[in-house]
């Protein structure tokens, strides 16, 4: 009763209302443990969706650009550099694609040192079809001009279209079989 | 509760707010791309599915033929169009031409979902019917074509905006 007596006015209330404070204080540290694992969770599934499609939108965005580089350099062969012109189309391509391009290669190296060729190539378009693990299938619109160096003949322009399929080999995509779509 | 108990906990809030925060921003980026592949998608089927009517008329169908391609576009297009069928019309009767289109291939330039804008690359097959001036059998003709359709999503409804030839300037020697 003494006690009652000392204890100021209103310190029940207050000590009263500071144990739900201290409840919730207690209770913090557990709620944040759980949401804090909660958010890692998320996080981790997120980032791995987020990693997959990313993936997959380079591998898309890779492999077209791929078949397009090869299209200039198939299209730009001329006398005054020609090795190098059938080394550059040699290397962006694999499996059956660079195999018929190497059989073809000696003609070809013939032919436009003979003629005094110049082609000239210009992408105007690739897009992909589909995209499966490692070979993508892409359509690609190319058009060159081809004239005789010292011949006042008017160059001949060619339009053409084709279906590549271009493989992933280690780091990069190089195209592994070409057809001409007539 | 004791200082340190309220700074493990001011921690432990701040920890939880930086994690909101990556994964608000991963989720964002994942649905930017997953919009990406689905406009693509849908772009594709309906360039895929429309571009042979648009581009394909029989002189005794024609305005009918137009005014059902013309509902495939949207913008200058459709003006361009309706400008066309004009034209069009009236030699294709003339000539008594029937043009058939047929798509050989189809795939994706580029496609943004955001701006609900895709590119697409259509390699198509088009043969011509129709009696020449001055002749009287029926001359018949076929091109391979390639064009590339900009899509545009309006109300969730994919439109062809522009047509294009591909046909640019040479390539400089």
């Amino acid at each position: 009763m003494a006690s009652h007596a000392v204890r100021p006015p209103g310190s029940r209330r207050l000590r009263r209302s500071a144990r739900p404070r201290r409840r919730r204080g207690r209770l913090a540290g557990p709620v944040l443990g759980v949401l804090i694992a909660l958010l890692l969770a998320v996080a981790l599934w997120v980032g791995a969706e987020l990693r997959d499609a990313q993936a997959a939108a380079d591998d898309r965005q890779a492999a077209t650009r791929a078949a397009g580089t090869y299209a200039v350099h198939l299209l730009s062969v001329g006398h005054r550099a020609v090795d190098a012109d059938i080394g550059r189309v040699l290397a962006a391509s694999t499996g059956r694609a660079r195999a018929e391009y190497a059989g073809t290669a000696a003609e070809l190296r013939r032919t436009t040192v003979a003629g005094r060729l110049l082609r000239a190539g210009a992408l105007r378009a690739s897009a992909l079809v589909w995209l499966r693990g490692d070979t993508a299938r892409v359509m690609v619109v190319g058009d060159e001009v081809i004239r005789r160096e010292g011949s006042s003949d008017a160059p001949r322009e060619r339009f053409h279209r084709w279906n590549m399929e271009v493989t992933r080999t280690g780091p990069t995509w190089l195209v592994s079989l070409v057809e001409p779509v007539s | 509760m004791t200082g340190a108990s309220r700074l493990a906990i001011a921690l432990m809030a701040a920890v939880a707010l930086a994690l909101s925060g990556v994964v608000w921003i991963m989720y964002a980026d994942l649905s930017r791309l997953r919009a990406d592949e689905r406009a693509a998608r849908e772009a594709l089927a309906t360039a895929r599915a429309v571009a042979a009517d648009m581009l394909s008329y029989d002189h005794r169908t024609i305005e009918q033929d137009f005014a059902r391609a013309g509902g495939y576009t949207t913008g200058a297009l459709r003006l361009h169009y309706k400008e066309l069928a004009g034209g069009v019309a009236a030699q294709a009767r003339r000539e008594k031409a029937v043009q058939q289109a047929a798509v050989t291939g189809a795939g994706v330039e580029s496609a943004s979902g955001r701006a609900g804008r895709v590119e697409v690359l259509l390699f198509m097959n088009i043969s011509t019917v129709k009696i020449l001036k001055g002749g009287k059998e029926p001359h018949r003709e076929t091109s391979r074509n390639r064009a590339r359709f900009i899509m545009i999503q309006k109300d969730s409804r994919w439109l062809v905006a522009e047509i294009s030839t591909l046909l640019g300037d040479p390539p400089p020697p």
